[in-house]
């Protein structure tokens, strides 16, 4: 016998509650999560974007952000920031549609970030203001690498893309049978690691600092 | 790693006479308390989640041949090879064979306790495979050819000292100084160009979601993502247990698993695999297997036991046990330590082999109160001494004095005497101070640590004065 069968073979002998049909079991399962409310930490009187602003910035995760008035702005805002920070104007952008259509004259668009140098900008699908959180999706246009390799990542956030909890973004991603993308990662700040002595430090393998730039739609 | 739970009281001994270890410990689970005491408090829902959370395990364990198949069918879907594997061997041959068909030769790998559970470190030197370890605390476990002393923390047991050390000694350019944030830049000079130039990626996963086919991994490193896009292949090896109906059930537990394990409300990354590199994208690997590992999980469905299989590793039960707080993870010698490990190691290898562990426990129920998922363990090792007994495994010991306890306990009067008696005589002991320092006959407990002086009165005693004392009352 495979190990597939001894494996089915031993769930159903083992379970003493005879086999129901799919429908039944598909309805108890969405009965639990019909009011995700219940069990999400509440955040009312606050909208969604000052929540996220306060999460993204809190001590937890550790993020800047920099509201800007127009996307034309975001090459500006990037060039104070790498100032502020004593970078230099290498960068590393996503060849995506929103940050393609921007003036990028004066960056160098060639460090190596392999290397472990410099700095990227992406562009996240989505921000969820319970946790202060980015989405990104891996793509033709998006290299999820770009995500995890930099010291710096800069992170555009549209406000429209704003939600409230990660059980909103479910139903926005097509549903359980749309075709999905390879990777989804929601990111929540830097990479840290408390493995030594249980102290959080920041910059484990990936970026030590995040810099949201929140833009209009 | 080699299961040497049987030798429970022999590391015991040695545990409690390791200095640095005593260090260790106490640096980090007075932190890791704090920080989840901290954000559980602020998470009014807490308690229905937690209510939430139990109930979908039970649904999902109920219908557990249901979720696998449709799990399997999903991720198929999705372009993934889904294998199955009811033992340890057979989930090692599998990753050998990958690995082999790949012509690897080096393997880069994410933390996870059901690799270290089937053996994947054996898998891949029987392929001829060089294993890298990215998660900080497997590097540092690694270099110093330890096993995992902590599900979430393996190198739980090093003092930051140790660590320091073993990267002068073995880390190509040595660490800036010996401070915590240079120990982590000097890991992180160290393994990127080991994370780009691999072969073949190694994950666990969290969760598996059945009905996208989804596998899930949440990190603080961000090791993970890191780990399983450059390479041609990526292998998950996860328990048939990790199975969630779907995405908004997942939720549920991702604010659970996060407060509990390092009291954050979610970790920095949450990520989750759909399967290979699909046409166009700009990086992800070409192929993506799933090992689905049962390991005697289908026994525990319907035992006893089966509560455990709702276990989501995070490690709470261990960070507020009192034991674990004395002896660290090691002197259990199983791949799980801790209130969870003394139940769940019986299961996996055998009630013989790990007699020591449930009695390695003192019953006083934190680590109940802290499971985020409600799983009674001090229920669970109360019925693990009760099979022993009756199995006849008790040491001699053991038997006698329970024998003992038997003769005295059907009698009430001499019960209630022989406690207040015993009462009585730990009071004396205290010569007056709040703790006990010695105590005949059990100079095993006390010689690393004060008993508390008891209250006066036993129990019983105390009752029935509050009692008269509450009857007095208008
Ligand atoms: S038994 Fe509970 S507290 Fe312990 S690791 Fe499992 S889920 Fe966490």
């Amino acid at each position: 016998m495979s190990d597939r069968a001894l494996i089915f073979g031993a769930i159903r002998s083992a379970k003493r509650s005879p086999a129901r049909p799919a429908e039944d079991i598909a309805k108890e399962a969405a009965d639990l999560v019909a009011h995700p409310e219940v069990t999400q930490p509440g955040f009312a009187g606050e909208t969604l974007l000052d929540r996220f602003v306060a999460k993204a910035t809190s001590e937890r995760v550790t993020a800047t952000v920099d509201q800007l008035a127009a996307k034309r702005d975001i090459p500006r805002a990037v060039s104070e920031y790498l100032k502020k920070i004593g970078q230099g104007t290498d960068i590393c952008v996503q060849n995506c549609a929103v940050l393609n259509g921007l003036d990028w004259s004066g960056f160098a668009c060639s460090p190596d970030l392999e290397k472990d140098r410099g700095c990227a900008v992406t562009l996240a699908e989505y921000g969820i203001a319970e946790t202060g959180s980015v989405v990104f999706r891996s793509g033709a246009d998006s290299p999820i690498l770009l995500n995890f390799l930099p010291m710096y990542h800069i992170v555009v956030l549209r406000t429209d893309t704003l939600i409230g909890y990660t059980e909103d973004l479910w139903p926005l991603l097509g549903g359980a049978h749309a075709p999905q993308s390879r990777l989804l990662t929601i990111v929540t700040g830097t990479s840290g690691t408390a493995d030594i002595e249980a102290i959080n430090v920041r910059g484990a393998h990936g970026p030590k600092h995040m810099h949201i730039l929140i833009v209009p739609p | 790693m080699i299961q040497t739970s049987d030798r429970f009281k022999e590391h015991v001994t040695r545990a409690l006479a390791d200095d640095d270890l005593k260090i260790a410990l106490s640096r980090t689970t007075g932190l890791l308390q704090a920080r989840r005491r901290q954000v559980i408090d602020e998470y009014a829902e807490y308690g229905a989640a937690r209510e939430r959370a139990g109930a979908i395990k039970d649904h999902t364990l109920a219908h557990l041949d249901h979720y696998l198949e449709m799990f399997e069918t999903n991720a198929r879907a999705n372009g993934a090879t889904v294998h199955w594997a009811k033992t340890p061997e057979a989930a090692r041959r599998i990753v050998t064979k990958i690995c082999t068909q790949a012509g690897a030769k080096t393997a880069t790998r994410v933390k996870s306790m059901l690799g270290e559970e089937i053996g994947i470190a054996q898998a891949l030197s029987d392929a001829g495979v060089e294993r890298i370890e990215t998660d900080l605390a497997e590097h540092i476990i690694q270099l110093a050819q330890d096993p995992p002393s902590h599900i979430v923390m393996p190198a739980m047991h090093k003092t930051h000292e140790q660590v320091a050390q073993l990267f002068d000694d073995l880390h190509d350019i040595a660490p800036d100084t010996h401070d915590i944030p240079d120990l982590v830049g000097s890991a992180r000079r160290e393994l990127r160009q080991k994370f780009l130039s691999a072969d073949v990626s190694i994950s666990g996963a969290n969760f598996l979601i059945a009905d996208t086919g989804a596998t899930v991994t949440v990190t603080n490193e961000g090791n993970s993502e890191l780990t399983c896009t450059p390479p041609k292949v990526h292998i998950v090896t996860a328990g048939i247990e990790k199975l969630v109906p779907g995405m908004a059930h997942a939720s549920v537990f991702l604010r659970l698993l996060a407060r509990a394990a390092i009291g954050a409300e979610i970790t920095q990354y949450t990520t989750f695999y759909n399967g290979p590199k699909r046409s166009g994208d700009a990086d992800g690997p070409e192929a993506y297997h799933i090992v689905l590992v049962d390991n005697h999980r289908s026994e525990m469905l319907g035992s006893d036991l089966q509560a455990m299989l709702k276990c989501i590793r995070c490690g709470a039960c261990m960070n507020h046990c009192p034991v674990y707080a004395a002896i660290g993870g090691h002197a259990y010698g199983a791949v799980y330590p801790g209130p969870m490990g003394s139940v769940l190691t019986p299961a996996l290898s055998s009630l013989k082999a790990a007699k020591d562990l449930p009695n390695a426990c003192t019953l006083n129920g934190r680590c109940k109160e802290v499971c985020p998922v409600n799983i009674p363990l001090p229920d669970m090792l109360r019925n693990l001494r009760a099979r022993q007994w009756e199995a006849k495994l008790a040491s001699p010991v053991t038997k006698l004095a329970l024998g003992a306890w038997r003769f005295v306990a059907r009698r009430p009067k001499l019960y209630h005497f022989a406690t207040g008696m015993a009462v009585f005589g730990m009071r004396l002991l205290s010569l007056g101070r709040t703790r006990i320092r010695r105590m005949p006959m059990a100079g095993g407990w006390v010689k690393y640590r004060d008993l508390p002086r008891p209250e006066k009165g036993s129990f019983m005693q105390q009752y029935k004065a509050s009692k008269h004392a509450g009857e007095k009352r208008p």
